[in-house]
């Protein structure tokens, strides 16, 4: 447990984490997490979902599920007048629920239409694509949400199961920040989740990151598209790797800010998109290296073409002194968000525990960001990024695209997914 | 930092015993966090906020120009204005100021909405970052050194985020129609972003003139807020925008409509989605009108939380919505309450709609018990809190306030209002507001199973 006091405001936030999430979803039972942690809401042995509802609305509080790939995280904001009542509901969802059998099948109906309402946003829809394809077969690749028809398979039994190997003494983590004692969490909430039900921590996947062969392109299509949604990248590695620090000094300088040479690029000097960022996604025992830029459907295959070729000069010509001592300043003198409130003091907890970064990590971090140099940064890049071995997903309108994106030189195959269609669970293309 | 500040008394400070700052007022934000408020000698109204509990300060400057300046025809003028902010000016050239910026590790960004425009910095407050972050915004404030290069590659980007926002979702392309059904002649009918081809129009000469019209120390309230000190705050503000003189000011745009139809105004839009999507408007008053506390209480009944009155019956019980939503727009002008839903498959918008004129017409005749209006006070007073936790929050906070409304401390007032609504005022405001004749209805059709309407 990490309690982080303070009295500076009224608030109090709360997080409970449970290790599992999607990623320990058996296959063709893709969602099982999602639905077994939003159940977590949906009604108690003593209260029903609108009985839960109507407590937490009723303190104007926040209490909701969050499941990620490698967690489900019940996650809290309560006025510090009404901490009590709101430990007590928090700690009846946890301990005491129902998984009630209307509100699962009610929860698949919602989840199905909820699937369906994603594939309406193009950028919510590329990086549903993006995530599943780039780390397939790696557990962590399986859909959050599930698909329609993993929802439709996943059965209370599931349920139960799926809560029996989560819900356990040795699998959670508990986090408050605010104005709250160490002593009241230990009492209201450490406590009585002792006594949860004996149990092992579930532990992410270890699965060693499956890289792609060429620079395969998917066309998502989608009618009545203007401009197109891009996203290429690869799988790199874990948080926790001796690495990822330079890595990330070299993703800044490629796209991780406003000035980033993709985002001069590609928005400053052609005015081609909104935006253009990269960023590096991480896991426990992997990470995902993405970027992202959203161009007109007339400038799509210039704007990939240039997107490909940037990275392939990252790589090749390597990153500056100049710019490694702008990245590193950058990052050195952005730090003290990390640590603004006390709730970002509380994310960079979890984040440490969640990732196994070690307990010192942010006290040495600038330390480490300053005693890195460009060498470092190269040697980096060319060991992680592979700019000839690329994924890339766009979501267009593919009639017309599709001839002028295989003719690009860097393009090793572009395939053509219809935009309703579920993502292959084999990844097999064509 | 220490924080001794807000202990000194105003007219102590040098700069304001010199004249070249009156002190206005000072004021605890929610009954906690103090503001100061000073206006300079040429107009520029400046607020502070220190806090000396945070490693963090912010720089917001507010101007009062948003896309309700603008005219049909002349539209997206103030946002592709905003982006230009960005450019050169005859003391910096391209690229420096974001350079510098984040070099610092300082967040800066920009926004432009029907009232207002705001460009903030967040950033360390350590070495001369606060003085850095003074001068390049006052130095773009008197020097922008616009040319049609960047006008031009500019326009691209704006063209694409429009592309982005609007017309390749589902959503802004709903909330465009209906602001432009709805509010026909009204300064909120046109987008903020502007439409496709005004954008395409804009000429280097619209831009100057842009800027020399609405860009002054009297048209932009400067907030500073976080980790500052009082005394030294004003000694950098004083040097860095005394200098700058003020000028004259266009009147503000006044809402042109108000009277309501004799019926619902609808629409349809085709577009590529899975299900239908209803998106209603009810023409309601500004934010500083006295009902406008009992509506934002009314639609917290309706849609706040899943106990909310639609939102247990549209999602949960009836299962008709896949989420269902609801908005009072805190304009300065009277403008639109929003309510919105994405329907289930095998369910129409129509049902729907029904659905909520139904509820509406509900809670038009039957007072809500105090128990929903408690709940509903809750969960403004928790949104309240958490607005301004951070530098960057509180900043924004009174921002938007002092431009929306004329005065930061409304604020405080607004909190104050909606403590002060009775069951009664929520059953009036319902009666008299959210009734057929004030609404427009956009409804998003599945574009393989509808056909456009004109």
């Amino acid at each position: 447990m990490i309690v982080l006091s303070n009295t500076d405001h009224p608030l109090v936030g709360v997080q409970v984490h449970f290790g599992g999430g999607s990623s320990q979803d058996p296959i063709g039972k893709e969602g099982l997490a999602y639905l077994t942690g939003q159940l977590l809401m949906r009604g108690t042995v003593h209260r029903t979902h609108a009985e839960l509802a109507e407590a937490i609305d009723r303190l104007g509080a926040v209490l909701q599920v969050s499941v990620s790939r490698e967690h489900i995280a019940v996650e809290g904001e309560v006025l510090t007048r009404h901490l009590t009542p709101f430990l007590d509901v928090l700690l009846e969802t946890l301990s005491e629920p129902a998984f009630p059998e209307e509100q699962l099948e009610q929860l698949k109906r919602q989840t199905a239409a909820y699937l369906d309402e994603r594939r309406d946003n193009d950028e919510t829809l590329v990086r549903d694509v993006f995530l599943q394809w780039v780390h397939q077969p790696d557990p962590i690749a399986r859909p959050t949400v599930g698909t329609q028809t993993s929802i439709a398979c996943i059965d209370r039994e599931d349920v139960l199961a799926c809560a029996r190997r989560t819900l356990t003494t040795k699998n959670h983590r508990i986090y408050a920040a605010g104005d709250i004692t160490e002593s009241m969490m230990q009492e209201r909430v450490a406590g009585p989740l002792a006594d949860l039900t004996d149990g092992g921590a579930l532990s992410p996947p270890s699965v060693h990151p499956a890289h792609p062969s060429g620079v395969r392109v998917v066309l998502v299509d989608k009618p009545e598209r203007t401009q197109s949604q891009i996203m290429i990248g690869h799988p790199v590695i874990e948080a926790a790797h001796a690495d990822h620090l330079a890595l990330s000094v070299g993703n800044m300088i490629f796209g991780g800010t406003f000035t980033a040479r993709l985002s001069h690029e590609i928005r400053e000097k052609r005015g081609w998109s909104y935006g253009a960022y990269s960023q590096l996604l991480s896991f426990r025992h992997s990470g995902t290296f993405a970027y992202r830029y959203y161009p007109a459907l007339a400038d799509t295959s210039d704007a990939l073409a240039l997107g490909l070729d940037l990275l392939q000069t990252l790589v090749s010509d390597g990153v500056t002194d100049e710019e490694v001592s702008f990245a590193k300043r950058t990052m050195v003198n952005r730090f003290a968000f990390r640590v603004e409130t006390p709730w970002s003091r509380l994310d960079e907890a979890i984040r440490a525990q969640g990732f196994g970064l070690p307990p010192d990590h942010l006290d040495t971090m600038v330390a480490r960001i300053q005693a890195l140099d460009a060498d470092t940064v190269n040697r980096v890049l060319r060991k992680y990024l592979f700019p000839s071995d690329l994924r890339v997903v766009v979501v267009c309108t593919a009639d017309g695209l599709e001839k002028n994106v295989a003719q690009l030189a860097a393009v090793d195959g572009v395939y053509v997914h219809p935009y309703k269609a579920d993502w292959p669970a084999d990844g097999a293309l064509g | 930092m220490k924080d001794t500040s807000s202990t000194t008394v105003p007219s102590l400070y040098p700069t304001v015993r010199e004249g070249i700052f009156e002190w206005i007022d000072e004021h605890d934000v929610y009954g906690r966090r103090r503001v100061r408020r000073y206006r300079m000698r040429n107009g520029l109204e400046l607020l502070l906020a220190p806090d000396s509990n945070t490693p963090i300060a912010s720089v917001h400057s507010w101007f009062q120009v948003g896309s309700s300046w603008e005219s049909p025809g002349r539209t997206g003028m103030a946002h592709l204005f905003e982006h230009l902010m960005f450019k050169a000016t005859k003391n910096h050239p391209e690229g420096e100021f974001d350079r510098e910026m984040e070099g610092r590790g300082c967040q800066t960004n920009a926004a432009t909405w029907v009232d207002w425009t705001c460009y903030h910095a967040t950033f360390p407050a350590t070495g001369d970052n606060l003085d850095r972050v003074l001068h390049y915004e006052s130095d773009r404030l008197q020097f922008l050194d616009l040319n049609a290069r960047e006008l031009d590659s500019e326009r691209e980007v704006v063209c694409n985020e429009r592309r982005y926002r609007v017309d390749d979702d589902p959503d802004g392309k709903l909330y465009e129609a209906l602001y432009a059904g709805a509010l026909r002649g009204h300064p909120y009918g046109w987008p903020t972003i502007g439409w496709m081809d005004d954008i395409k129009a804009i000429s280097l000469a619209d831009c100057e003139k842009f800027y020399r019209t609405h860009y002054a120390p009297n048209t932009v309230t400067l907030i500073i807020a976080g980790a500052i000190d009082e005394s030294d705050v004003l000694n950098r503000v004083a040097q860095y925008y005394d200098g700058i003189s003020a000028q004259s000011v266009p009147a503000e745009p006044v809402a042109s409509i108000g009277k309501t139809a004799d019926a619902i105004q609808r629409q349809e839009i085709s577009l590529p989605i899975a299900n239908e999507r209803l998106l209603m408007g009810f023409y309601t008053p500004e934010m500083t009108h006295p009902d406008f506390a009992a509506l934002e209480l009314a639609v917290e009944i309706l849609f706040g939380g899943e106990s909310s009155r639609l939102v247990r019956e549209l999602v949960l019980e009836r299962e008709i919505a896949v989420s269902a939503h609801g908005w009072v727009a805190n304009f300065s002008l009277p403008a639109l309450t929003e309510m919105s839903a994405v329907i289930r498959s095998g369910h129409t918008a129509a049902e729907v709609e029904g659905r909520i004129f139904a509820a509406l017409e509900c809670l038009a005749t039957t007072e809500p018990s105090d128990r929903e209006l408690e709940k509903a006070r809750s969960q403004f007073e928790m949104e309240a809190v958490r607005g301004v936790i951070t530098a960057n929050g509180l900043a924004g906070k009174l921002g938007h306030v002092a431009v929306t409304t004329g005065d930061y401390r409304f604020m405080t007032e607004a909190m104050a209002a909606i403590r002060a609504v009775t069951p009664e005022d929520v059953r009036r405001v319902v009666a008299h507001y959210f009734v057929p004749n004030r609404c427009s209805v956009v409804v998003g059709n599945p574009s393989n199973t509808a056909e456009t309407l004109p």
